[in-house]
């Protein structure tokens, strides 16, 4: 399934089972919670997506790249639990304003969530996050190269 | 905020003055020769903090009589006076709460029942909001919680280290709950969880949610498994050294995480791990919720503290000379990770009404005859002992060392006021509501015709003994009534404790601290009138005046006025009606229209909405700290901004957030944007809206579409780095930066 949205929502929102999901939520600020679980993700466009109501997304594969960057502001938890993200993932400038939790991630293309120090992009945890069973380079350092 | 410098400056100036012409060994007996129970020395014409604050004033050798400033000090004067109020009330309630414990009988003097448990942990939990000498009596003095720490201590042999007083124990949670004033400093960051439990005991702070603490086999790929910081030192001590059941942790560069605080951790290992779990005797529950309390608060002023940090090493120019940390960020904790791994998750509530509906347990039989007496007379102890510890800073020493007569009595005259009249009314409250049991269970014990004397007045003349079936009657009275939730008895408690949650969220949002998130208030503020005009609650131009509302559409300053005015009239009715509305007119965070019909309606007696103590904090608070203004005003020119730079409605929220994630007190030195910000005076929604523009001619011209990044654009001469994305043909800016 294609879910696309362009303005901010305020309902709460769960998307399950889906094999194909598509997601495209680029700059929008979701005020409630988000859940997916059981789904496999082949497009997740989150640049700049807002989490203010929190996100859990559990049980899932992500083939994509995903590039969430400018984002998260979230007041409730972030949650991701026994995910495997196949590609890259790009949390650059992004801030979590509440507590996140990984558990049982394993970043195969691994992710700058903990790299990018010292640089304008580092990403920004109001509340030490927690990771359990995490997995993958979660260190790389993406800022530099992209400037370059 | 330099007016606050000022008059307290003003203060230390007078108390050291004083202190210069008092020998120190006159200092203490400061009240001996004054006899205050019969004290009479007319009526007064201003309130004691009025007279100070000008007596401050005129002692100023610089000068400086200006209104403003008098003002100024006569609110912080006010601000000391409420503590001091509170400090009484606390100190009372827990003497009331001994008082009722000694009155019990039978197997229930050996026994502490649930009501008795609640009602001295809403005494704890609120004087862990006033000062260090009411809250460490408090905490210690406590009958239940003290007996069940003794049983404890008996069965928990394991303490490596020993146990510690009760004194310094209470000290150091208070200090934990009170660490905002540490806040910026660096190194408490890695004194975490030192003091209480964890450095000596396993279990205390974690009741019975004690998890169970877990060390990984040497050999596994333990960089995926951690342990709590400070436990390291417990769990060697528990393994004997035993290198098969403890491993240091590895050096790491960043902090995955724990086992201990999340949902069946044994889901999250494939391996079988040894496991320590404390015993089953677990610390009285007001230990763990009183220093999950203390953690939680600790927790987030180490939050703010690696804030500081970070703005630190983000800004090698702004670090401190004394900045010598071998931190290289923040997010990174150094050699020693920090872990939060207990927050305390707020109390539950199965329903509105259990928010307001308090049960009062059955409390007539434990009241001895001269009950309100006691309470009378301790009343004038601690009103005097409370001068000192409240208010020894201020300039009310005559040259003998001892507090001046004059103050003495206008100091007490309104707390006289509150408290006696108090007790009196809760007296009446006993005549009225036990009278009737009273005279079936007291007669026996003192014969048919005698007075007993409660308090001062004579309330059972005790006439008539009453007939087996009148007896029977009564019985079936009181077993009617105590499932209905007993004789409704009010005790001093009961206006100064219970029912706290209500009137919390309200006084957060007073005052506007304490949230999650690197936003300021301001912004947050900012923020949740976005989300009104956005969801049709608030209209746009009606913005600016509801900015200069609390979040609950009170003026802080105009609970303020109320207070300093009923007290100032000696009007106990109107300070109750009105914690009574700030907290019953608060359900969930919402303001029921009518707050004072929405405590009244809850019927009779209600307590349940009365809290002066948090009223008392709570005005105290919003007069200490400076955010507020800060808030409304803040609030203001972000809509006016919003106004002046046609953001339209429907896109305020999206705009609030942007400019708060690119020029938020959190990001602005990540984003090195201070000295852009600069450049629109600090309208940081005009800075958002300019970069935006750029953007949009860039869109327009074809020149970026989809995703951008590091597109540079040139605004009021400053070169920006800026991100985001087109959608529809529409630029919108998710973030910026100069690298």
């Amino acid at each position: 399934m294609h879910y696309v949205y362009k303005d901010d929502t305020h309902t709460s929102l769960l998307l399950e089972g889906d094999d194909a999901l598509s997601f495209n939520a680029s700059m929008v600020h979701f005020s409630k919670k988000i859940e997916i679980k059981k789904c496999t993700i082949v497009d997740f466009d989150v640049f700049g997506m807002y989490c203010l109501g929190g996100l859990h997304i559990h049980d899932c594969i992500i083939r994509c790249e995903v590039s969430w960057q400018s984002g998260g502001h979230n007041h409730e938890p972030i949650v991701i639990e026994n995910c495997v993200f196949e590609k890259f993932v790009d949390f650059e400038d992004c801030t979590f304003d509440s507590r996140v939790i990984l558990r049982n991630v394993h970043f195969k293309g691994g992710t700058n969530l903990f790299g990018n120090q010292s640089t304008p992009v580092v990403v920004i945890f109001a509340v030490p996050p927690l990771l359990d069973n995490v997995s993958g380079d979660i260190n790389l350092d993406t800022f530099r190269v992209n400037m370059k | 905020m330099r007016n606050s410098v000022s008059w307290l400056q003003k203060i230390l100036t007078s108390f050291l003055t004083l202190l210069l012409v008092i020998p120190p060994i006159q200092a203490e007996p400061l009240f001996g020769s004054l006899d205050l129970a019969g004290a009479n020395f007319g009526p007064l014409t201003h309130p004691v903090w009025e007279t100070v604050a000008q007596k401050i004033l005129d002692s100023d050798p610089l000068g400086g009589k200006s209104e403003s400033e008098l003002k100024e000090i006569q609110r912080g004067l006010f601000a000391d006076y409420l503590s001091y109020l509170n400090s009484i009330g606390i100190e009372l309630a827990s003497y009331e709460a001994t008082l009722l414990r000694e009155g019990e009988e039978g197997e229930r003097d050996r026994s502490c029942l649930d009501s008795d448990e609640v009602r001295e942990n809403d005494l704890i939990k609120s004087s862990l909001k006033s000062d260090v000498h009411t809250f460490t009596q408090t905490y210690c003095s406590a009958p239940c919680r003290k007996m069940k720490a003794t049983g404890f201590q008996l069965i928990a042999t394991y303490d490596p280290v020993g146990s510690v007083s009760c004194e310094k124990q209470a000290r150091q949670i208070f200090e934990d709950f009170n660490c905002e004033g540490k806040a910026n400093d660096p190194s408490s960051l890695y004194n975490s969880f030192e003091g209480i439990g964890n450095g000596r005991n396993l279990s205390i702070g974690l009741g019975n949610n004690v998890p169970k603490l877990r060390i990984p086999y040497p050999k596994l790929p333990s960089s995926q498994h951690f342990i709590e910081l400070g436990l390291e030192d417990n769990l060697q001590n528990l393994s004997g050294g035993d290198p098969f059941l403890f491993s240091s942790q590895p050096n790491i560069n960043y902090q995955p995480g724990t086992f201990v605080g999340i949902d069946n951790p044994e889901k999250i290992l494939p391996y079988q791990v040894p496991a320590y779990s404390v015993p089953e005797n677990s610390p009285p529950a007001i230990d763990a919720e009183i220093l999950g309390l203390a953690r939680a608060k600790k927790t987030q002023c180490q939050k703010k503290t690696s804030q500081s940090l970070y703005t630190t090493f983000q800004n090698p120019a702004d670090a401190s000379p004394n900045s010598t940390s071998n931190l290289s960020h923040p997010n990174n904790f150094g050699p020693n990770p920090l872990w939060t791994t207990y927050d305390p998750e707020p109390a539950n509530h199965s329903t509105d009404e259990d928010y307001f509906i308090t049960k009062i347990p059955d409390l007539c039989g434990n009241y001895k005859p001269d009950h309100f007496s006691k309470l009378r007379s301790k009343y004038m102890v601690i009103s005097h002992d409370a001068i000192l510890s409240q208010l020894g800073h201020w300039p009310i020493l005559d040259e003998e060392g001892k507090v001046e007569d004059k103050y003495i009595v206008e100091i007490k005259q309104i707390s006289d006021a509150l408290f006696i009249k108090l007790i009196e009314r809760l007296e009446n409250s006993y005549i009225q509501n036990c009278s009737s049991r009273f005279d079936l269970d007291k007669i026996a014990m003192f014969g048919e015709g005698h007075a007993v004397i409660t308090g001062a007045k004579v309330v059972n003349p005790g006439k008539e003994v009453p007939s087996d079936k009148k007896v029977d009657e009564e019985k079936e009275k009181k077993d009617d009534d105590q499932s209905k939730g007993g004789y409704q008895v009010e005790t001093v408690a009961q206006y100064f404790s219970h029912s706290a949650e209500p009137i919390e969220s309200f006084v957060d949002g007073l005052l506007t601290a304490d949230r999650l998130g690197s936003a300021s208030p301001v912004e947050h503020r900012a923020s949740s009138l976005a989300a009104e005009v956005r969801d049709g609650r608030l209209k746009y131009e009606d913005i600016g005046a509801a900015a200069k509302n609390g979040p609950y559409g009170y003026r802080a300053e105009d609970i303020e006025k109320m207070t300093r005015g009923y007290l100032e009239q000696n009007d106990l009715a109107g300070i109750l009606n009105l914690a009574a509305e700030i907290a019953g007119g608060v359900s969930g965070g919402v303001l029921v229209n009518g707050g004072v019909s929405a405590a009244r309606r809850l019927g009779g007696v209600d307590l349940s909405g009365v809290n002066l103590s948090r009223l008392f904090l709570s005005i105290r608070d919003f007069i200490r700290k400076p955010l507020l203004e800060g808030v409304e005003t803040g609030a203001v020119n972000f809509w006016d901004s919003a106004k002046k730079w046609n953001v339209p409605a429907k896109d305020i929220s999206r705009v609030s957030n942007g400019a708060n994630h690119i020029f938020g007190s959190g990001s602005l030195a990540k984003h090195n944007l201070k000295g852009f910000l600069e450049k629109f005076a600090g309208d940081s929604v005009g800075a958002f809206k300019s970069l935006e523009s750029a953007a949009q001619a860039l869109a327009d011209s074809g020149k970026i579409q989809g995703v951008f990044k590091e597109v540079v654009v040139t605004v009021k001469g400053v070169d920006v780095t800026i991100r985001g994305n087109v959608i529809d043909g529409i630029a919108k800016l998710s973030t910026a930066f100069i690298p």
